[in-house]
């Protein structure tokens, strides 16, 4: 911590220790060390480089799974650039998730998002970490599940812009659900 | 007409991790005078609901759908304007952290002051006077010098009282108390308890409680709404909730009250923890904690019905509903537990005490 007594800001002398050093012209004050770098970001880089900059990565920690068991996938979104990137989503849901093309396994939508943008937002180099679960079961009414076929399935993720397939920013993995034994 | 009536009011938080919704078409009525009870965990909604009356909702949340009706008046539909006559006048709240609710950097006596200013048009010195008071009503010693103290001059009990004195300040029709006593020792909790009651009765106001001490709901509630990952899973009057309740949940928190003189050498507790609100499970939300889930529960989420006839419930005119599938008769084992009432003492004080008048629920599978 600096303290007074380093700041230079008080005259010590053996008449009067504490009193105040007259201000030094010449020293420039240092005006705003920092700067918003997220609106600087937002306001200089283009599209295109935001698009490339983040990453997203869906894994599962195996490839198949028991009738019935929840699966569990991490979601992961790197910003590669060593300066803040926003990317501006469709709606305040800024990432969704998917099974086998339907939106958070639901057949009924969930969410009826308002009709307005919303910027996510990463650090320099940042990396985000979601982790979901998947309990094998598609939503098939506003009440009713169902369990999930066994076979092959894919789990995806990305953010919500529009095409995010062809910006790179969705990724998919799939896992197989084993037959019961019995 | 009742006065207030919340129907299918849902409210949901635009997070980076998903989208949680803290309220799901939520129903319920009160009536003038009436104490009304919500209780659940902690992450239940309890505390959204109150702020969604208030319409004290901050971004990112937003209250997606439903009405709220204060005196037949639609609080969801009123200008900025006029939900700030409303606010502190007509619905007042007494906030959970007395402290975080005070500022700091103005005196207790200034904000109680500055509200019966602003909303009864008195003058500074009737202000100064009504203040001391309310400051005196809700037992601050020596009101008239505590006026000019800061709130970090008070203790603990004497910041929530003085909460509760601006929330009483323009006698308010409808008192939301989120957690009133939850940061106070149990002699200081049964003494606000009392003035809130004593409140209540003298100006004929309305009270919803939030608590998650059955016993704070046992003393003062009439009726009560027990809230489970946002939704209501049973609505019961106080006494029928204690004797008879009917849904696993309210179980599970009954038989979780520690009670003096219990031989079990171990709490029962619900098992695990309230479920991720933004990735609730499939079918009933309360389906992995519960001790008599089947596979149909994994299924299907149950609607709030009525108990003794399994038809679905719509509207806040229910007095008595649960949501569990076993009224629906898809449980193939049933919920099989029993409520024991210890000594028939407690049941003519039914709604007299903390834990020790709630009945023993034994839950243990047989």
């Amino acid at each position: 911590m600096r303290r007074i007594y380093e700041s230079g800001a008080l005259r010590r002398d053996d008449d009067e220790p504490f009193s105040p050093r007259e201000q030094e012209e010449s020293v420039t004050p240092q005006a705003m060390r920092s700067i918003d770098s997220t609106s600087l970001s937002r306001l200089v880089v283009p599209n295109w480089i935001r698009h490339r900059a983040i990453s997203i990565d869906v894994s599962t920690p195996r490839s198949t799974y028991p009738a019935d068991a929840a699966i569990p996938f991490q979601v992961t979104m790197r910003n590669a650039m060593p300066f803040p990137i926003t990317i501006t989503t469709e709606s305040p849901i800024v990432w969704s998730w998917e099974v086998d093309g339907i939106t958070e396994a639901s057949h009924v939508p969930l969410h009826d998002p308002p009709d307005e943008r919303r910027g996510f937002r990463f650090d320099r180099g940042e990396r985000k970490q979601f982790r979901k679960r998947w309990q094998q079961r598609f939503r098939v009414t506003d009440d009713e599940w169902e369990s999930a076929e066994p076979g092959t399935h894919t789990i995806g993720a990305g953010l919500n812009v529009e095409n995010a397939a062809e910006k790179g920013l969705y990724d998919e993995t799939t896992v197989t659900i084993e037959p019961d034994a019995e | 007409m009742a006065l207030l009536e919340v129907n299918d009011l849902t409210v949901k938080f635009y997070t980076q991790e998903g989208v949680v919704t803290a309220v799901d078409d939520l129903s319920y009525r009160i009536e003038r005078g009436e104490k009304f009870g919500v209780v659940g965990e902690s992450g239940a909604g309890k505390s959204v609901t109150a702020l969604s009356l208030m319409r004290l909702i901050e971004s990112p949340g937003r209250i997606e759908s439903g009405e709220i009706l204060f005196k037949g008046e639609d609080l969801l539909q009123m200008s900025e304007e006029e939900i700030r006559d409303v606010r502190g006048n007509e619905i007042a709240m007494i906030f959970q952290d007395a402290q975080t609710a005070l500022n700091p950097v103005y005196t207790v006596g200034e904000q109680i002051a500055e509200a019966v200013r602003h909303h009864l048009d008195y003058g500074e010195e009737e202000a100064r006077e009504r203040t001391i008071q309310l400051l005196d009503t809700v037992g601050i010693p020596e009101a008239e010098s505590r006026f000019s103290d800061y709130p970090h001059e008070f203790s603990g009990g004497m910041q929530q009282r003085a909460v509760i004195a601006m929330a009483l300040s323009c006698d308010p029709d409808l008192l939301l108390c989120d957690e009133p006593t939850t940061a106070l020792d149990v002699t200081i909790e049964a003494q606000i308890l009392e003035e809130l009651e004593g409140l209540a009765d003298e100006f004929d106001t309305a009270i919803q409680l939030i608590t998650h001490d059955l016993g704070v709901v046992a003393e003062v509630c009439d009726r009560v709404m027990v809230m489970y990952a946002g939704k209501p899973v049973e609505k019961a009057p106080v006494e029928d909730l204690y004797y008879d309740p009917k849904h696993p949940y309210t179980v599970g928190l009954m038989s979780s009250i520690p009670r003096v003189g219990n031989k079990r050498e171990r709490l029962q507790t619900i098992p695990g923890t309230m479920p991720d609100l933004v990735e609730l499970p499939p079918g009933c939300s309360f389906h992995p904690r519960c001790p008599y889930a089947e596979d149909a529960c994994t299924k299907r989420e149950p609607p709030l019905l009525d108990p003794e006839t399994g038809t679905k419930v719509t509207g806040t005119d229910t007095e008595r509903a649960a949501a569990c599938l076993e009224y629906t008769g898809e449980l193939q084992e049933g919920l099989d537990y029993s409520v024991e009432v210890r000594s028939e003492s407690a049941k003519a004080e039914a709604g007299a005490g903390a834990g020790a008048t709630a009945p023993n629920s034994e839950r243990d599978r047989k």
